[in-house]
């Protein structure tokens, strides 16, 4: 069974593109190719123009590479402080810069005055953003973003959106699959098409058929 | 934030910490007071277990309760460490410091050799195949018949002698204080450090962990190794002071005691295992169980742990350790 084929994707420095299509059509299995928990049968997978095709998900983060899930994969018992420095170990980073970059990230999406806080305590709003937080922690060069507003209440969405949309002001690179238009004109230049495992079309948010 | 909001969650981050020191302080005087303290000959002999029985769990909380790998062969570090101590000090006359330095190398390397078949594996296969080789080293050290000076033939289920050392039940007990406080605080500043938070990490959730950048079966290989020495350690000292390493040391027995103990204490917290096996162990030399019963006793204390509602069970050490679940253990 093929999930994914002949996909050929590029994405410049800075840029935003959108993934979407109907249930099934490979989306986050396309994202677990980009970040290391799927092997391609064929293909490469390049990060600024290094082959990344097959490595493990730790080394694909240490490349550069952070991603969120459609479900938010964290260590529910643990603080949102002990998530975010989690993701800065493998930096070595000495413990007053650690101790900022955790600051720094938990203020960019307002959870500051919640590190102490259990992740298992909070709102799907809030646990949304602690994965960014999480994957903001790890430097990203690149960031793929699998549903992010999925399961969301209509008071979590705006934050959530806020938070991406602060990232993407300040030119981090990204890969959004989501399914609302709304959500691909304010984030992405351009948004491609899948459609049993392919591409059919790339094309630009305002094309796209409103929901 | 306002200045004092801030210096205020400074002073309780600040306060968790002084709590977790202090009780950490404490914990390590209770077995320092016994041990020095008490000169009964029995006394400082249960004394001197019950703080080799400590570290041995402890060093099962590191790989079971804050890795979250649940060995069910640990006994495999602790007997091979008696063993390797027997035939080195016994056998071959080797002084005790390196016969037991020897042993925690043991330890180290079955550690290696256990992390590395298991740290990919899932939780039911890691506790099989843990199980699988402790028992087959049970089997082994019942087969094991190790020449003699004399002409003479040691082995079986009699095991093989060791040199007694220290001297005396007194020396015993004092040495096994002092090298349990120094494990003890050796595996808690373990836990606390970063290394500790990324064994966390891996145990709460691996793709989390991995997402993170951080190497998971890097991580679980290193609890293994760590926790490898530990119990071949304090498999060396078991030999020295009963003068003698057993099959029995190598038993499932000894494997479901560190279990046993995890369970009372509340896995994770380091101290709350360490605790319960010196009070178990103590308790169990003067009741003196017989190995069916004491068997069937920790069997009952899991049973009744997976049967009851987990956060009863844990909540006496919970009480007794929350400054170390705030301090990131636990």
């Amino acid at each position: 069974m093929r999930v994914l084929q002949d996909i050929t994707l590029a994405l410049a420095s800075g840029e935003s593109l959108g993934v979407t299509g109907p249930n099934g059509c490979g989306k986050t299995t396309l994202l677990n190719v980009l970040s290391g928990f799927l092997r391609p049968d064929r293909g490469r997978v390049r990060l600024a123009g290094r082959d990344v095709t097959g490595w493990a998900p730790h080394r694909i983060v240490r490349a550069g590479v952070a991603r969120t899930f459609q479900v938010p994969r964290l260590a529910f018992r643990m603080t949102v402080e002990e998530n975010v420095r989690a993701a800065t170990l493998y930096r070595r980073l000495p413990w007053r810069a650690r101790h900022e970059t955790v600051d720094r990230v938990l203020t960019s999406v307002e959870l500051e005055g919640f590190r102490r806080s259990e992740v298992r305590l909070l709102s799907q709003g809030q646990v949304r953003r602690v994965e960014l937080a999480r994957a903001l922690a790890t430097d990203p060069r690149l960031l793929l973003l699998d549903e992010p507003f999925a399961s969301l209440g209509p008071g979590d969405v705006p934050e959530v959106l806020s938070a991406v949309r602060r990232l993407h002001a300040a030119g981090l690179s990204m890969v959004v699959v989501a399914h609302s238009r709304a959500f691909f004109e304010a984030l992405c230049a351009r948004v491609a098409i899948l459609q049993d495992g392919r591409v059919v079309r790339v094309t630009a948010p305002g094309d796209l058929p409103r929901a | 934030m306002t200045a004092w909001h801030a210096s205020l969650r400074g002073a309780g981050v600040r306060r968790h910490q002084i709590t977790a020191a202090a009780t950490l302080l404490v914990w390590c005087l209770i077995p320092a007071s016994l041990a020095f303290a008490i000169t009964d000959r029995f006394a400082d002999s249960v004394f001197a277990l019950a703080a080799v029985q400590a570290l041995y769990a402890a060093s099962w909380d590191l790989l079971g309760g804050v890795s979250g790998q649940l060995s069910l062969g640990h006994a495999l570090h602790f007997g091979c460490g008696a063993y390797l101590t027997a035939i080195l000090a016994g056998l071959l006359r080797l002084p005790p410091v390196p016969a037991l330095a020897a042993a925690a190398a043991g330890g180290v390397l079955l550690g290696a050799l256990q992390g590395m078949l298991t740290r990919h594996l899932r939780p039911a296969f890691l506790a099989v195949v843990t199980l699988a080789l402790a028992e087959c080293g049970h089997e082994l050290g019942g087969m094991l018949q190790v020449p003699w000076p004399g002409g003479l033939v040691f082995g079986g289920e009699g095991g093989i002698p060791s040199p007694l050392f220290p001297a005396n039940e007194f020396g015993a007990a004092r040495l096994a204080a002092v090298v349990l406080i120094a494990g003890v605080i050796g595996f808690v500043w373990v836990a606390r450090s970063n290394l500790g938070l990324a064994m966390r990490t891996a145990s709460a959730d691996p793709q989390a962990a991995a997402i993170s950048g951080i190497d998971v079966g890097r991580v679980r290989l290193i609890a293994f190794v760590l926790s490898g020495a530990g119990a071949g350690f304090a498999g060396g000292l078991i030999a020295g002071f009963a003068g003698r390493a057993s099959p029995s040391m190598l038993s499932l027995d000894t494997s479901l005691f560190a279990l046993a103990a995890a369970v009372l204490g509340r896995s994770g917290t380091i101290l709350g295992p360490a605790a319960a096996a010196y009070i178990l162990t103590a308790a169990l030399q003067w009741v003196e169980l017989s190995d069916p019963l004491r068997l069937t006793l920790y069997g009952v204390i899991l049973a009744a742990a997976g049967l009851a509602a987990p956060e009863r069970t844990a909540r006496f050490g919970t009480f007794l350790f929350r400054p170390f679940r705030h301090a990131g253990l636990g």
